[in-house]
């Protein structure tokens, strides 16, 4: 269902969040006043109806069944489900001698991508939007060439880095002609175990980068000046300046790119699919790609409710770090 | 897992052109199956789909029932769109299937026909005799079937989901005619020894694209394709079957599959560069390109290999050659069901389905279809293939086994039930091409693997 | 490095600091620094797309043989092939209205949504808000069977409408979270005193809300267009008539079915890739404006 979500600022925000301050007191309970906010509650159902049908009709059923499937022992092709109980999640976490060491292995390459990704894409994304801000000319031409990545981010992109990675591919040229031939990969970037993954982080990282340079870069540029003004005048150096001013007035956009970051890296695995197929070996088998492995490319074994109850899993763990994620930055800001 | 798994349908679509393409537009469409003369097939091969409506042509004229062919691919899809049209039973009238996999699976759901009762000895002597059963649930498919999570649960002993359209088998070295010439070598190794001679040779000659290629992106087809026909000549057949087994005394981790796996491993100087991350079409592709100067596939490769441009004539094929010493020195590749012809419960014209049948299975239909979609018919050819399907198709037929010592890759039955052969290549694939590890570290690896799928059979 | 670096459009009018008047030696090694930088991940941003068209533009034997960036005897040839394999205009127009229709759609449905709950007040609108965001983490593979099973009951499986909805109803997080917050931007104010002059409340949508909200409704329709565009996953499993292939897909048809060259693969993805580049280029103006917003507050 969420085929297409993308990154987004103020993750953390209420609906009221930032209107609250301009709402008054509650009014007072006249008759007239209570039916005008009958009425206004009658506008409010009547705009939210589209979002609440169709999510009723796509989502509720989708999401529904997901759950209930992750209880269940299921091919997709018997009439019945096999009722487990928690079966499948015991399964996945400890109890099955095939399944459990599999979801260990992958929570494992799942778990470096996760810090690598965000803390990657932040350490390259920030400086970026920190010195584009600085400069005057060609800057709307820089910012479109660095958001081209996350344009074109999908199949196309991925066949475009497996052709450069390949063992006569670009890298391997561009590492031998500049005499840095020792780094250079005869099997392909992504035909050894050890730098499949690395190669596949960094790829994402490319594609994670855009985003978060421009959510970086709208912060720079909303910032109240005056802060830094104050900070110069202090005798403030630029660097100290970056660091104790600029830094932690953005950590709300921090957050929010981090936690964005952190969701991708946990339950995407579309580049994983196209471009290594958990390969080599099972080098890039990461929890997403597990998930759709188990529920689409496992030979018709019945196991479409271990892969739904996997999904779960991401899902809770997804929630767990987002609210700690939330509280971490709360706590440093 | 059954012995051909769904990438050779992903081989098969390769197979597929531009022509294809325009033949499925008009093939597609339309809702079909209300009508009792019109009937609807599904079928994941792309590549089968202008020689099915060739043959679906011919059907209408003699019966007056139309057939619709529409391809599904890839098998993600497939699958997924059978399970949904089988809920609201909106299957179509006929499927093909991959033999002794989705006809067990889908026929224990409900989904198909029991065709035991139809398909009588007239039918069946159309066939070989090695592939006639093929499609039949067999005592050890159903004694299968009781093991907790079982694919194919529902099945019962003696009921036939499928009768087989196209058969071939795996374990077949391609190597470049001319290249091997060069470095002196006109016939085919004997041996696994003489064949790592050759491949030394031709490495030594022409160190840039005189490797071995084989689609690791796959990665059971290192284990099915080359390690297991090499181990069971070598080793013989119950030996063979042990090594799948919990015993640590005969298992891939005693004697037997650390001697195996050593002899495997001697192929690891010889890949080409970055074949662990190769799709099987790739692979094929880089030899067809001649990047690479043996290539590991099965019967459906030849075609495969004309289609990109290689010359079937410069094509030196041999099954994968057991080692010096081996307990079955001449072993043979015998053949099996690839894919079949299921009738489902949905159909509104049983008897038009099964009519539709039974004229593919009619040997003149199936050489037609043979030569159309480049697929091996499971009919006797007779004495000279070459005539009825062509001299390509022809030496592939002629190269089959049907000695009761031939390796027979579709029996599986002494695997585990959760067995997942992609795993067990991967494990497989870090001992080579990955090169990490040594044979004994690679025997205890896959030992261990194999045991987990006992456990949780016996869980 | 200059204090410039830190400048804001708004800080430009402040006082000039004391580093930035001389232009001194340093400042000019940290200028060409930044400019080294700046060209440096340039470069690495265009990078794929060098070595695409570096392909598209070889032939067939030149391209096995890797590695150069300038093809030696360019070619036109494998761009024309493919362009006429791909069916270009056909999987086109279909990418095209499944992009538009998805778009038009997010941007209807949820800033209707999201005024109801950045302005209106109405029961259950936190629990309705907040089960909105929770389905942000909601892994689409979870959902991708069931929605197969049910669009098939619909009877809309395989067709347009089958992959409109799914990726309507998934952006709908995003869209909520994003629009929600930039109606809050809106001063009540103005919706107030139009009120009293007595426009409803759709009036007050229309021509207060939905206009401030500009940017960030482009930014929202840019982040559905683009991933909309690509789309893959779902497309794959739920399409089979090539008739209403999209892109990706006949791109990824093209790749499976007659296992094509790196020169043929890169032309393809280079025909992808172009429309949806001229159309961020078209918009992002906007679209920046529009995160900016999006931000503010």
């Amino acid at each position: 269902m969420s085929v297409n979500v993308t990154p987004t600022p103020r993750l953390t925000s209420r609906p009221d969040g930032t209107s609250g301050k301009n709402r008054k007191v509650k009014p007072p309970s006249s008759p007239a006043a209570r039916r005008s906010r009958r009425k206004e509650a009658l506008w409010g159902f009547a705009f939210i109806a589209p979002a609440v049908i169709l999510f009723a009709v796509m989502g509720l059923y989708t999401v529904g069944y997901g759950f209930l499937l992750s209880f269940a022992q299921w091919n997709g092709f018997w009439p019945d489900w096999n009722w487990v109980g928690f079966d499948n999640y015991a399964d996945l976490l400890w109890r099955s001698p095939v399944y459990s060491p599999i979801v260990h292995d992958a929570a494992w390459n799942t778990l470096w991508v996760m810090i690598a990704v965000p803390v990657l894409t932040v350490a390259i994304a920030f400086p970026l939007a920190v010195v584009l801000n600085s400069v005057k000319r060609l800057s709307g031409v820089l910012r479109s060439i660095y958001f081209l990545p996350y344009v074109t981010t999908g199949i196309a992109v991925y066949f475009a880095w497996q052709y450069i990675l390949e063992p006569n591919g670009a890298l391997n040229l561009l590492l031998k002609s500049v005499g840095l031939g020792s780094l250079s990969q005869p099997q392909g970037f992504l035909g050894n175990p050890d730098t499949a993954l690395p190669t596949l982080i960094i790829v994402m990282v490319w594609s994670a980068v855009p985003v978060a340079m421009l959510l970086f870069l709208t912060g720079l540029q909303t910032m109240d000046s005056s802060l830094l003004e104050a900070a110069q005048l202090d005798g403030a150096g630029w660097w100290r300046t970056q660091f104790s001013v600029v830094w932690p007035l953005l950590r709300p956009i921090t957050a929010v790119i981090v936690l964005l970051n952190l969701r991708d890296s946990l339950q995407g695995f579309q580049i994983f699919l196209i471009m290594t197929n958990g390969g080599p070996g099972n080098a890039t088998n990461v929890l997403g790609l597990e998930t759709y492995r188990l529920a689409f490319l496992n030979e018709l074994a019945p196991t479409l409710g271990l892969a739904s109850a996997l999904g779960w899993i991401l899902f809770v763990v997804a929630l767990i770090v987002a609210f700690v994620n939330q509280r971490a930055m709360r706590r440093l800001g | 897992m059954t012995g051909h798994p769904r990438r050779l349908a992903r081989r098969s679509v390769a197979l597929a052109s531009a022509v294809t393409m325009t033949a499925v537009l008009a093939a597609c469409g339309g809702t079909g199956g209300g009508s009792p003369d019109e009937l609807e097939m599904w079928t994941f091969k792309q590549s089968h789909v202008p020689a099915l409506e060739q043959a679906a042509e011919q059907f209408e004229q003699e019966t007056g029932i139309t057939v619709k062919i529409q391809a599904i691919t890839p098998d993600d899809a497939f699958l997924t769109k059978v399970a949904a049209a089988a809920r609201t039973n909106d299957l179509p009238d006929i499927l093909e299937v991959h033999s002794n996999g989705d006809d067990h699976t889908f026929g224990g759901a409900g989904l198909l026909e029991d065709l035991s009762g139809v398909v009588d000895e007239e039918w069946t002597d159309q066939y070989l005799p090695a592939v006639a059963d093929e499609g039949m649930v067999t005592q050890e498919y159903y004694e299968n079937s009781l093991t907790p999570g079982s694919k194919w649960l529902g099945v019962e002993e003696g009921q036939r989901f499928s009768v087989p359209l196209t058969i071939g088998t795996f374990g077949i070295v391609y190597a470049n005619r001319e290249r091997l010439a060069e470095v002196g070598y006109t016939e085919p190794p004997a041996t696994w020894d003489e064949f790592i001679e050759m491949l030394d040779a031709v490495g030594q000659a022409r160190p840039d694209d005189g490797g071995i290629a084989n689609g690791f992106r796959a990665p059971s087809t290192g284990l099915e394709w080359l390690l297991q026909p090499m181990a069971y000549g070598m080793l013989g057949d119950q030996p063979y079957r042990d090594l799948f087994s919990d015993d640590p005394a005969a298992n891939w981790g005693s004697e037997n599959g650390v001697a195996a796996l050593t002899e495997y491993g001697r192929i690891q100087p010889y890949w080409t560069p970055g074949t662990q991350s190769l799709s099987i079409d790739e692979a094929d592709l880089s030899f067809a390109h001649g990047e690479s100067t043996f290539d590991v596939g099965g019967t459906f490769t030849l075609a495969f290999l004309e289609a990109n441009g290689f010359d079937p004539d410069n094509a030196m094929t041999f099954a994968v050659p057991p080692p010096e010493g081996a307990a079955i020195p001449d072993m043979g590749l015998a053949p099996f069901a690839l894919t079949g012809l299921s009738v489902t419960k949905d159909t509104h014209n049983k008897e038009g389905a099964l009519d539709w049948v039974r004229f593919l299975s009619q040997t003149d239909v199936a050489q037609d279809f043979a030569r159309n979609a480049l697929d091996l018919p499971p009919n006797d050819l007779g004495p000279n293939p070459e005539d009825a399907v062509g001299p390509v198709l022809g030496a592939m037929a002629a190269s089959l086994s049907s000695d009761e010592n031939a390796y027979h890759a579709a029996d599986t039955s002494y695997r585990p039930n959760a067995y997942d052969s992609a795993r067990v290549g991967e494990v497989l694939a870090d001992f080579t091409p990955l090169d990490r590890g040594d044979p004994a570290d690679a025997g205890r690896n896959l030992a261990n693997l194999i045991e987990s799928y006992w456990s949780e059979q016996n869980r | 490095m200059s204090a410039s670096a830190v400048s804001t459009p708004r800080r430009a009018t402040g006082a000039p600091s004391k580093e930035r008047a001389p232009r001194n030696p340093r400042t000019i090694i940290s200028r060409s620094v930044v400019g080294l930088l700046l060209a440096l991940y340039a470069a690495i941003s265009l990078y794929p797309f060098a070595w695409m068209v570096s392909a598209a533009f070889k032939d067939n034997e030149e391209v096995l043989e890797g590695g150069h960036l300038i093809p030696r005897n360019p070619t036109l040839q494998t761009f024309s092939d493919t362009w006429s394999q791909l069916h270009f205009f056909d999987y086109f127009r279909n990418s095209l209205q499944v992009t538009l229709l998805t778009t038009v759609l997010v941007v209807v449905v949820y800033a209707a949504a999201s005024y109801a709950f950045a302005v209106l007040r109405f029961p259950g609108r936190t629990a309705l808000y907040r089960l909105f965001l929770v389905l942000l983490f909601v892994p689409g593979v979870v959902t991708l069977l069931p929605i197969v099973l049910l669009e098939h009951e619909l009877n809309i499986l395989g067709t347009h409408w089958g992959l409109v909805l799914p990726f309507v109803n998934g952006t709908a997080p995003l869209a909520v979270l994003l629009l929600t917050n930039a109606f809050s931007t809106v001063p009540s104010e103005l919706r107030e005193s139009a009120r009293m002059d007595g426009a409803g409340e759709l009036r007050v949508f229309a021509s207060i809300y939905l206009p401030l909200a500009r940017p960030a409704l482009i930014t929202i329709a840019l982040l559905t267009a683009i991933p909309t565009w690509n789309e893959y996953q779902l497309t794959r499993v739920s399409l089979n008539d090539p008739d209403s292939y999209t892109l990706p897909i006949a791109l990824q048809a093209m790749q499976s079915e007659s296992v094509v060259q790196y020169n043929t693969l890169m032309a393809a993805a280079l025909i992808l890739v172009v429309p949806i580049v001229l159309l961020f280029l078209s918009a992002q103006r906007y679209f920046v404006n529009g995160l900016m917003g999006a931000v503010k507050g």
